[in-house]
């Protein structure tokens, strides 16, 4: 593997250094910020778990122990992160709908604004970050392996599924 | 739905991503399996689709008010200064610009321990400086005004070796005057080999005997030792001799008093 270029900023950052940190946020505010858009679809969200993300992150710094690199380390919770997000919207959404007794407002595998809805298009957690990070992201096939912590086989074939499931649901809508 | 183990690759050959030989492969392979010719197509169709979803880039000012949250929230802040921390880091961290700090703090306290314990006013000789000059040989000022000082300092204690009486409340030349004037003696002795003055180190040697004596002579003692030393000081006419280098000295531009 190669040397983690942030491996210098992250062992300050260990140290207490708020600055260092400082820098290591500059770098991926925007990658995680567009990350965390392409699951929530909203500015509102995509900004404040963006911050919780990092927040997080600065507060695990102990437990990252260098063997991947922190780029990787920190897609992972923000992936994370989002998908704890829609699942909380799923619960609400859930609870919402029992108390009025209606459907769910959306009817489509997309939301207005472009993201995916994990119900409708019945893709698995898995598949849909899988969607994200290839699609939307535009990352490797290994680098989502390394992220989703998984084979790039596996990668392979959540992205193949997700894809046809998605295409048959266009398909198939009035 | 028909299956084939080359399914997964797909997405990766649509975008390119494919590594050379498993690209060629792959192409060899949709000349043969009619699955995989039949069903490319239609992958292609839900990868546009998905193309299509991707959103255009942010405007800078979309995202100033969460850049500016970060900021506000890893705002570097000023470390509480620790003793503790600091000694830590100063023992154990390998940090090259601690490590000469270190160097150079230990080399200054031994420069100003050296200069505390063994700087004793040491006079110097400067070739070149702009003193008046000792038999047309350079040396400083300074120097000069050591030697001035020096002199007169030997022809009062001489004085009050040879005129001195013991039973008298002022008489002065104790153990510890001897032993100071006999360091004195020893540093302008230096200055004098320098100067290579055959009547200053002669001067200079009996002046070290006489003080020897003096330094190391116990106070009942003393009396017996002064008289020994008072038969060195006439014989070799040490008076006469110290009032002679002392006129030399002034002669040389320098005025013979006692420093301030």
């Amino acid at each position: 593997m190669k040397t983690d270029p942030d491996l210098k900023l992250i062992r300050q950052s260990k140290e207490g250094r708020r600055a260092a940190f400082g820098k290591l946020v500059r770098k991926y505010q925007d990658p995680i910020f567009e990350l965390v858009y392409d699951y929530l679809g909203n500015y509102e969200e995509a900004r404040d778990t963006a911050q919780d993300v990092f927040m997080k992150a600065f507060n695990r710094l102990g437990s990252f122990e260098e063997k991947a690199r922190f780029s990787t380390w920190l897609y992972r919770i923000a992936v994370n992160q989002s998908l704890d997000v829609i699942r909380k919207k799923e619960r609400q959404k859930l609870i919402l709908n029992r108390e009025k007794r209606e459907p769910a407002d959306q009817d489509d595998t997309t939301s207005r604004n472009g993201t995916i809805d994990l119900d409708q298009a019945g893709l698995s957690e898995a598949q849909h970050t899988a969607i994200i990070l290839r699609f939307f992201q535009d990352m490797s096939v290994p680098e989502i392996a390394e992220i989703m912590d998984c084979s790039e086989s596996t990668v392979r074939t959540h992205v193949y599924r997700a894809v046809n499931k998605l295409r048959r649901q266009t398909e198939f809508r009035p | 739905m028909n299956r084939c183990e080359y399914q997964k690759y797909y997405d990766e050959y649509i975008k390119g991503d494919l590594a050379p030989e498993l690209d060629i492969e792959f192409q060899r392979h949709l000349q043969d399996c009619r699955i995989c010719e039949r069903e490319i197509e239609q992958f292609y169709q839900g990868h546009r689709q998905l193309q299509a979803l991707k959103r255009g880039a942010f405007d800078d000012d979309v995202k100033a008010e969460y850049h500016q949250a970060l900021k506000a929230m890893f705002k570097p802040v000023p470390d509480r200064f620790s003793p503790r921390e600091f000694l830590h880091e100063l023992v154990f961290t390998h940090s090259r610009k601690l490590r000469l700090a270190e160097v150079v703090t230990v080399l200054i306290t031994g420069i100003l321990i050296g200069w505390f314990f063994f700087y004793d006013g040491a006079p110097t000789i400067s070739p070149g400086s702009t003193a008046t000059g000792y038999y047309g040989k350079p040396i400083s000022r300074q120097d000069m005004e050591y030697l001035n000082y020096y002199f007169l300092a030997s022809e009062i204690v001489l004085l009050e070796m040879v005129n001195g009486d013991l039973a008298e409340d002022d008489f002065f030349l104790e153990k510890e005057t001897a032993q100071k004037l006999l360091i004195k003696t020893f540093l302008v002795h230096e200055v004098a080999l320098k100067l290579n003055d055959p009547k200053m180190l002669r001067f200079l040697t009996r002046m070290e005997m006489i003080l020897y004596e003096l330094s190391n002579a116990d106070q009942d003692q003393l009396a017996e030792t002064l008289s020994s030393v008072r038969f060195i000081i006439d014989d070799g006419q040490l008076l006469s001799e110290v009032r002679e280098l002392k006129q030399l000295i002034a002669d040389s531009g320098t005025p013979a008093t006692m420093p301030g």
